[in-house]
């Protein structure tokens, strides 16, 4: 059961930062509400979790958007993982340590492509400063604020034990 | 060592992992076509990004119709008075073609080979900014094949990188993987138009590349798709010269251009099948 809703809000967030945010978001900037769920699933499960909840989330963004297979994969693993790493950590009922770590795995998703980029040998459309400069201040916010929002449902659910059936219900 | 490996089994399976990700990612870099399984998600996916695609397009029309009810009714009077003027334009196209093909019959000249044009909608887009791409709702069941040309009535915007049966992906021009045959359309100077240069202030823009010092190329002139690669048609719109820039070492000049597509409001394409006869419906021919 909470495998299934874990796809479903992967698919639904897949469908909505591909098609809504594009939209609608001011400047070009775009949230990446993949990352968002993955840092908040991993916050309520662990390590191993959130690199598994990272990889299948990271894949099926690169399938959907066209980018070389893996890319986004290995970003949201390690972003998953890390996440994970911090769930016993954290109060996780008290939404504003969340919304501040998306803020930092937000800062690693917006570096990790451009050190990828290098790695893979694709051609860079930005130098690393210009792409920082014009996305992540604006990305930051908007990922600060999306994880005010979704966080408490996330939250409640996994009390419900409808996330991960078998993982403690709060941490610290 | 054994004791050693079980104690960090977790950190060596994310280690692995992240090692087989950067191997793959640098293997499909260049990776045309779509696994079943890539295909059964992008159809699933699809439909849901369309829906929300089509919700947001509406929520915008609606903000955008309240803002400028005065500027839309006076842009409703000039589009009536465009059409009717291009209604005797089309009168007269049809008369020409008409005189065209007989002309050419007249000569013994083979009918030039028109293209197909499958209409779809753009219903995704990546938001990262890494890397250039689009979903169409238009896949292998409305003939849409790996490599066509997918363009706008203002001009080229792009490839199709994959396929599923109904959806594919589209790689724009913009996209640091691209890159077509083009000439100039005045002078007909061949070369080849790259991706856009680093460049926080022009974002989105192209150059075309390797072009000799003394190439006949001027700031306002069109560039237009060679037909070399064997992808694109040739005669199609890429864009116009901004201006001429010279290369580090002042052998070679590279010409910036405006492109002819407007890469942020891609809302409705057209896939280009070549040589295939025109069809009924929403698709058309050129």
């Amino acid at each position: 059961m909470g495998s299934i809703i874990i796809f479903l809000l992967i698919t639904v967030g897949l469908a909505l930062q591909g098609s809504f945010f594009v939209l609608i978001s001011p400047g070009s900037v775009h949230p990446d509400l993949i990352l968002v769920l993955v840092v908040a699933l991993a916050l309520l499960s662990d390590s191993k979790r959130g690199a598994l909840i990272g990889l299948a989330a990271g894949l099926m963004q690169d399938i959907v958007f066209g980018a070389p297979l893996g890319f986004n994969a290995f970003i949201k693993v390690l972003v998953g993982a890390m996440a994970g790493f911090l769930a016993e950590e954290i109060n996780r009922d008290f939404v504003l340590a969340p919304m501040l770590l998306v803020m930092f795995f937000s800062s690693v998703n917006d570096l990790l492509p451009f050190l990828l980029k290098e790695f893979a040998d694709i051609r860079q459309s930005f130098s690393l400063l210009q792409y920082l400069q014009h996305f992540s201040p604006v990305r930051l916010v908007m990922h600060f604020f999306i994880m005010g929002l979704i966080y408490p449902y996330l939250c409640r659910a996994q009390k419900r034990r409808l996330l991960f059936p078998q993982a403690e219900s709060s941490g610290k | 060592m054994l004791a050693f490996l079980k104690k960090r089994k977790r950190m060596l399976t994310l280690f692995l992992v992240l090692t087989l990700l950067l191997v793959l990612t640098q293997r499909t870099v260049a990776r045309q076509g779509i696994t079943v399984a890539e295909e059964a998600l992008l159809t699933v996916v699809a439909p849901v990004q369309g829906v929300f695609g089509r919700f947001a397009r509406s929520v915008e029309g609606l903000l955008i119709s309240v803002k400028g009810y005065q500027f839309l009714v006076a842009e409703n009077r000039r589009l009536q008075d465009e059409l009717a003027a291009t209604l005797v334009l089309e009168a007269r196209l049809t008369e020409f073609r008409h005189e065209n093909h007989r002309l050419r019959q007249m000569l013994n000249f083979e009918a030039r080979s028109e293209h197909q044009l499958i209409a779809a909608e753009v219903v995704a887009r990546d938001p990262s900014g890494w890397f250039q791409t689009v979903s169409i709702n238009k896949g292998s069941l409305h003939g849409v094949a790996e490599n066509l040309a997918v363009v706008t009535s203002e001009g080229l915007v792009g490839s199709v990188l994959a396929v599923s049966p109904v959806t594919s992906q589209v790689l724009l021009l913009t996209d640091s993987r691209r890159a077509v045959s083009a000439m100039v359309q005045r002078s007909r100077e061949p070369g080849t138009v790259g991706v856009v240069e680093a460049n926080a202030d022009l974002p989105g823009y192209l150059r075309m590349i390797n072009l000799p010092r003394d190439a006949n190329i001027q700031p306002g002139d069109t560039i237009i798709s060679s037909g070399l690669g064997g992808i694109y048609p040739q005669g199609l719109v890429l864009g116009y010269v901004l201006e001429m820039v010279e290369e580090e070492l002042g052998l070679l000049r590279f010409a910036l251009l405006r492109p002819a597509a407007n890469f942020n409001r891609l809302e409705e394409v057209f896939v280009v099948v070549p040589g295939a006869a025109p069809a009924q419906g929403s698709e058309g021919a050129f």
